[in-house]
């Protein structure tokens, strides 16, 4: 160590810190250092403590494609890594009305003559006699990470891929915070749950039905908002009045790869 | 319950007692000095970590079992040691988080349509590809006999191809030569043992990254590669260069710094209200500098206390008062220098309402010095903490109880050093007042029991710059390398520690200071390869 250190001298640490000998040693960790956003000037406002938490930013990318094959029988979506979230269902409560499962939810034994070894189970959704907004079926999803929930950032996805059977009309939405009020995990304070989403005619057979970020919409009625799959919070299937009673089954739904190939010909009709 | 019981009672106790290892050609290596202690010949539990990362390799799936699993045991502070152990709690948890997973894995096994009838090529091919990745090892013919047996049995109960897999599976979790990595090698003519190529890579592999050989290790280990330093040496400098390398180093760092469990601790939501929000973005900056450090400034302990710089976003660089964020955002002015200033040091080395002059003092005095500080009750003391005060500084709180000659001894030391991080709060921000009273960080501290020299220290900074100053810095960068090997060999045996500390000094005073170069070292050599018999 030289001399002219021993009296402390901090730039003179920091530049021997700084040549400490790296050449002719390998690249390590693909040579990649702190994944940090370049460096910037820190703008006003950044990082105030009041905008602070842990939903503050996307979480890490979600890397597994299933949500749910309703195989193991509960009402949880499948568990992955630092991934949570359950399926839930509600109605508007007209009197006399039905809704099945309602709570807890629970997925149902397939059908015989539909069932196999690997695929036993699946969601039987039926509903009748709402006259106000309709049902919804749904799952919440969730980036958790020591207790901590946050929305689920499923950006390294196209989109959301289900099999189902009806006949009916159902319409599929992805919600972002922007469109959720609090209690549902979100920060919508006023016309909410108008989430993006797209509507499928079911046929009277299974058939797989495709839905991508760029094809969802929002109904039009609700707080505007921008989908961003970087950060969403439930999964869910509406119907509305005109469409009841419904009588349907969702199985095997999961996120479509990027790499995926388009569904030739989805059965989805005109409006979103 | 069979394979829990098997799980249980299958602890290999002895030497030999874990199954046949490939043989292979050996060629030998520079021998240590004579009488140089070496590594137990054992079987060690994975840590609940390469435990996940284990299954997660094999089974391709999202896998988090690490955090629902029993905590691991600690030896010096690090998860990586022969004492982790197989609970009936642990395996029990254990058994039931595998269950599933080798439900979901079975259906997802690639190429399962080619083989669907079971037939006895099918369940052969199987149970050999499976087994083999599972136990990072040739299997023996009995365990292959009876695997396929596993498998014909649940085929013949009408499971089907995926039941049959997802026994299959299961029983390879559950096996001990899954859960336990082998160090038990084979015997030498000088009475050491002497790992095998398979337990070579699987150390390697576990040591470097966390995680099983991938597949180029454990060709190179079929080949009989191994027994060649060089070629270890190789494979080290190819695994340090995965991406994925990083989570291993971030492990030993985070545990070094006793900033691991950050996440778990709580302060007062009166004094700290914005405490829980930024605990995890303390948690990346740490993780994020120790990448950076260890990718761009040379893996040594000087970089890692002195960087000079943050790797942090916006939320951090405005808790630190910074004007910018990056990867290497200046700390200049900001009274920050590294390691030991960043709020997640401070943090978890503080109270939940008041910082700990004794917790810092005494991180330092361990893990940077590597002095032995006596517990209170190892010399017959009872601890009586100063009352709280409305008026005092902690400084000036903590002073009464140095008076004390008891406290004494250890305290005029522990706290001397603590108190240069008293421009820091129990949260890891900057203050400049306690109570009232003008916070005072100048102390005058010997740097080690056996330090002659009385230094006047200014400031946090003013001590890191002490330590990386002769003589400290030898012993600082000697207590590190003692630690890395702690981790990486998982053990913490005096003796062996001794032998490794002698080969470090056989490097380059350039190579001495570089974690990577020195952990390269250690496998190249043949203290990474022999083991010696308990008792011998």
């Amino acid at each position: 160590m030289p001399k002219t250190l021993l009296n402390g001298s901090l730039a003179a640490l920091l530049i021997l810190v700084a040549c400490q000998k790296t050449e002719g040693q390998p690249s390590v960790f693909g040579g990649e250092g702190a994944k940090v956003a370049d460096e910037k000037p820190l703008p006003e406002g950044a990082g105030k403590p009041e905008a602070l938490g842990p939903c503050g930013k996307p979480g890490p990318v979600s890397d597994a494609a299933l949500i749910d094959d309703f195989e193991d029988g509960n009402d949880r979506i499948f568990k992955a890594f630092e991934r949570d979230g359950f399926w839930f269902s509600a109605s508007d409560k007209t009197e006399g009305s039905t809704i099945t499962p309602l709570a807890p939810f629970a997925a149902e034994l397939l059908p015989a003559a539909e069932a196999s070894k690997e695929n036993r189970y699946a969601a039987h959704l039926t509903a009748a006699g709402e006259k106000n907004w309709g049902v919804v079926w749904g799952a919440a999803l969730q980036w958790t990470r020591e207790g901590i929930k946050c929305p689920l950032n499923v950006s390294a996805f196209a989109g959301v891929r289900f099999r189902a059977k009806g006949p009916g009309t159902i319409r599929v939405s992805m919600a972002v915070p922007e469109v959720t009020p609090k209690e549902g995990g979100g920060t919508c304070a006023d016309r909410c749950y108008d989430a993006h989403g797209k509507v499928f005619l079911l046929s009277s057979a299974w058939d797989t039905y495709e839905m991508r970020w760029e094809k969802m919409q929002q109904g039009g009625w609700g707080t505007e908002a921008r989908f961003t799959p970087e950060r969403v919070v439930n999964l869910a299937v509406n119907v509305d009045v005109k469409s009841l009673p419904a009588d349907l089954w969702l199985d095997d739904v999961e996120l479509i790869p990027k790499t995926a190939p388009a569904q030739a010909a989805a059965p989805a009709a005109a409006a979103p | 319950m069979r394979r829990l019981g098997a799980l249980l009672l299958a602890v290999c106790p002895a030497v030999g007692g874990c199954g046949a290892f490939a043989a292979s050609t050996r060629r030998p290596t520079a021998e240590l000095p004579a009488g140089a202690a070496l590594l137990p010949a054992r079987t060690r539990r994975l840590t609940n970590w390469e435990l996940e990362r284990s299954l997660a390799a094999f089974t391709g799936l999202d896998v988090t079992i690490a955090q629902e699993l029993p905590p691991d045991v600690r030896q010096e502070g690090y998860t990586p040691n022969v004492a982790q152990d197989v609970s009936t709690a642990w395996a029990t948890r254990y058994s039931a988080l595998v269950q599933q997973l080798a439900v979901k894995a079975a259906a997802r096994l690639p190429g399962r349509e080619r083989c669907r009838d079971l037939g006895p090529d099918c369940r052969a091919r199987r149970v050999v590809e499976l087994g083999e990745f599972a136990f990072r090892r040739p299997l023996e013919a009995e365990e292959q006999r009876s695997l396929e047996a596993l498998v014909s049995e649940a085929a013949n109960a009408g499971e089907g191809f995926e039941g049959a897999m997802s026994e299959l599976l299961q029983t390879l979790f559950e096996s001990p030569s899954f859960i336990y990595v082998s160090e038990l090698g084979e015997a030498t003519a000088a009475g050491t043992r002497r790992l095998t190529n398979d337990e070579l890579a699987s150390e390697l592999s576990f040591m470097l990254t966390g995680a099983p050989p991938d597949a180029e290790l454990r060709a190179a280990a079929a080949q009989g590669a191994l027994d060649e330093p060089a070629a270890r040496a190789q494979q080290a400098w190819r695994l340090l260069g995965l991406s994925s390398t990083r989570y291993q180093f971030r492990h030993f760092a985070l545990q070094w710094l006793e900033v691991d469990r950050l996440l778990d601790t709580a302060k007062s939501s009166q004094l700290f209200p914005t405490y829980d929000a930024l605990k995890p973005y303390m948690l990346a900056e740490t993780e994020n500098y120790v990448d950076e450090v260890l990718v761009h400034r040379g893996a040594s302990v000087q970089a890692l206390l002195a960087g000079g710089f943050a790797s942090v976003g916006p939320e951090m660089a405005r808790f630190y008062g910074l004007k910018t964020y990056g990867p290497r955002a200046s700390l200049a002015g900001s009274g920050r220098l590294g390691v030991l200033q960043q709020a997640s040091f401070l943090a978890a080395h503080a109270h939940e309402d008041v910082t700990s002059p004794v917790k810092r003092g005494d991180f330092v005095m361990r893990k940077l010095l590597c002095e032995k500080v006596k517990r209170p009750a190892e010399i017959g003391l009872e601890v009586v903490m100063p009352p709280p005060s409305a008026t005092l500084s902690n400084r000036a709180r903590l002073s009464q109880h140095i008076a004390d000659p008891g406290c004494a001894s250890c305290h005029s030391t522990l706290d001397a050093i603590g108190f240069t991080f008293e421009s820091f709060d129990a949260a890891g921000a900057a203050q400049t007042s306690d109570h009232g009273h003008a916070i005072d960080t100048r102390t005058q501290v010997r740097l080690g029991q056996q330090a002659t020299e009385v230094q006047s220290l200014a400031s946090s900074e003013a001590l890191t710059r002490a330590l990386l100053e002769n003589p400290q810095i030898d012993k600082v960068s000697e207590c590190f390398a003692r630690h890395a090997f702690r981790y990486f060999s998982a053990q913490a045996d005096p003796r062996v520690e001794e032998t490794f500390v002698a080969l470090r000094a056989e490097l380059d005073e350039s190579e001495r200071d570089n974690l990577f170069r020195v952990l390269v070292a250690y496998v190249a050599s043949d203290l990474f390869v022999l083991r010696e018999v308990k008792g011998t």
